[in-house]
């Protein structure tokens, strides 16, 4: 007598959905944060930081709670490795957001030559842009599902992920550019902060990476 | 005077059971409706009601005559009163193990519960050569085959679906064409279900090829009335995002037809559940002998059906209300297969006169859908409760039953 109703699992998606909200909200705060360091302004940088800190740590609480919800007994449109292997990659990029506040905060007094300024936000911009294409295709999960994974609504993904891995290759080749630059400046840097500046745009680079491997993972499960 | 006790007896205990199937059971049958917001609660228990009533009555027959002298052998049982104490004991034990697992929250099927009950019952009474085995067995494997055929014909129905509309280049123009066809396609499976040795008790009975023409022009009626609905809407605007929702909202228009569907099937089979042994203690009471009258009179069908829609009336909407705030993930085009594919596997055993569990076979069908990847998450746990209606239930009623004719046989007879 007892009803179907446990039959109905809680949606995979919307919860991968929220997690990637969350990481969002972290990657929102990076900028800011960029922009202060680079300037110099320690106040707005520190409390920037710990916001990001704190951030981190919710999407990680979000991360174990979509996990504790999958158990084993659930079945799913897609693979459950799929899934959680889709969930790390979002958290990934949460991750990067703290690595690259806690790389800034190593050293006091770091700076960077003014002519590089540019060239750092630029790179950071354009891994935005990837991160937001990755947001978009989990958006389209819910979508997909509708329409069983196949369809117009599937070549729309496609080509959302053929997207970001467009913009991967473009922050690349932003980072290769700047690290160049920041070479050639080698002598006022000093080697000591160079390493530091160079791990930052390495970080830079592995944003988009992570976006990059959220799209990969998408048309994995698409093409089974 | 003696049997008049065992006459209301089973009259209470039918009545008992018939009012626990409308108030659990039915809400079950309407659970994706209402979980897809194709139906409101009020429009779900109205629908429910109504065509619960009806399959009860119009095709209830076959499964009732069934449980009332295809599970005992009449050759072996061939006392009048022992006879009736066996159907009245087990009416009583599948009314009380339904209570005691109602009460602790089991999982429990009301089809499984009386014919246990019934086998238990006629074992004791008439041991081992008391019951048709292979009538059983036959049973038994339409239980294990019900939620398979189900899941195949809920997974065809759906991939069929998504492929040719969903998936389609312009699905929602894909949806206009197809509905009318699959509103059709409904109208027609029930109506031949209905004119195909259906209306016996209404002695109308039509030969095959007038059943088909029958059926086939109601399917046609109603697919030119949908037909001329879809048309007088024009499709709205197209907005990228708003294309999968028009879609939804025409496949919600035809899950209210499946929505009647799944209660006409229900009923047709559930009634049996209830009344079957009452069919057979009544009429061994009036004829004095077992083997008794072919048919199952239709104001024992429609007081089973009555019994079923008081029940739901009365305990059925809360039940069915929490359903409808708790259940998530299932749109109308996953509704619409899951229904058409339980109710016409329903229908058919019905026909072929075989209890089987609704909701079991619904469990089967949503998960045939869900196996076309049309669910975000099953929890395969539901599976579990159904295995439990098996090792429990099924012997758990089995052996109060018998302890209950035992008993009933040693102290009354």
């Amino acid at each position: 007598m007892r009803s179907i109703l446990p039959l109905f699992g809680r949606s995979p998606f919307q919860a991968l959905q929220g997690h990637m909200d969350k990481v969002q909200d972290t990657l929102d705060q990076v900028r800011p944060f960029l922009t202060a360091f680079l300037s110099g302004e320690e106040q707005p940088a520190r409390s920037i930081r710990k916001r990001i800190l704190k951030l981190e740590h919710e999407a990680d609480l979000v991360k174990n709670d979509v996990r504790d919800h999958l158990p084993k007994s659930y079945f799913l449109p897609v693979d459950r490795r799929d899934l959680l292997s889709l969930l790390h990659q979002q958290d990934q990029i949460a991750d990067i957001c703290e690595d690259i506040v806690i790389v800034a905060s190593l050293k006091d007094d770091m700076s960077l030559p003014p002519e590089l300024h540019e060239g750092i936000l630029g790179a950071l911009d354009l891994a935005r842009a990837a991160c937001a294409t990755a947001r978009e295709i989990i958006g389209q999960l819910d979508e997909l599902l509708e329409a069983s994974f196949g369809g117009p609504e599937a070549d729309r993904v496609i080509s959302l992920i053929e997207k970001v891995s467009l913009e991967e290759h473009e922050v690349d080749k932003k980072v290769y550019a700047i690290s160049r630059q920041l070479y050639k400046n080698e002598q006022a840097i000093g080697s000591v902060e160079l390493g530091l500046w160079q791990k930052l745009f390495q970080l830079i680079g592995k944003l988009a990476n992570a976006a990059e491997s959220i799209g990969d993972q998408v048309r994995l499960m698409l093409s089974r | 005077m003696l049997p008049l006790i065992f006459v209301l007896g089973g009259l209470a205990f039918g009545l008992y059971m018939a009012l626990n199937i409308g108030a659990n059971d039915v809400a079950n049958a309407m659970a994706t409706s209402v979980g897809s917001k194709a139906l409101t609660l009020r429009q779900a228990v109205l629908a429910a009601a109504v065509f619960e009533f009806l399959g009860a009555v119009l095709v209830g027959g076959n499964v009732t005559k069934t449980v009332k002298k295809g599970i005992v052998d009449l050759e072996q049982l061939t006392d009048p009163a022992m006879f009736m104490a066996v159907m009245c004991c087990a009416l009583l034990a599948a009314a009380l193990w339904l209570h005691l697992a109602t009460w602790r929250g089991w999982p429990v099927s009301t089809t499984h519960s009386i014919v246990g009950a019934v086998a238990g019952g006629g074992i004791a009474a008439a041991g081992l050569v008391g019951v048709h085995w292979n009538k059983l067995a036959f049973i038994g494997v339409s239980w294990v085959l019900s939620p398979i055929i189900g899941a195949s014909i809920g997974y065809v129905l759906f991939r069929i679906l998504s492929k040719r509309i969903i998936n389609s280049p312009r699905p929602r123009v894909m949806v206009r064409r197809a509905t009318p066809a699959l509103a059709a396609l409904v109208v027609f499976v029930l109506v031949l279900s209905l004119v195909y040795k259906g209306l016996k008790n209404l002695n109308l009975d039509f030969p095959p090829a007038q059943a088909l023409l029958l059926a086939g022009g109601a399917a046609v009626a109603v697919g030119i009335v949908s037909l001329i609905l879809i048309r007088r809407r024009p499709l709205p605007p197209v907005e990228p995002d708003t294309r999968f929702p028009y879609v939804e909202l025409q496949f919600s228009w035809l899950q209210v037809i499946t929505a009647c569907y799944v209660a006409f099937a229900h009923g047709a089979n559930d009634v049996a559940n209830a009344i079957g042994p009452l069919a057979g203690i009544l009429s061994t009471w009036r004829t004095g002998e077992v083997s008794g009258q072919v048919d199952v009179p239709i104001v024992l069908l429609a007081f089973g059906g009555a019994g079923i829609v008081v029940g739901l009336a009365l305990w059925g909407t809360k039940v069915m209300e929490t359903v409808g705030k708790r259940i998530t993930e299932l749109t109308p085009s996953r509704g619409f297969s899951a229904e058409f594919a339980a109710a016409t596997t329903v229908l058919v055993c019905s026909k072929l006169g075989l209890p089987i569990s609704t909701t079991h076979t619904l469990v089967g069908s949503v998960i045939g859908v869900g196996l076309a990847r049309g669910m975000a998450a099953l929890d395969m746990r539901v599976v579990r409760d159904i295995l439990s209606a098996w090792v429990v239930t099924l012997p758990a009623s089995f052996a109060l039953s018998a302890i209950l004719t035992l008993v009933v046989i040693g102290t009354l007879l």
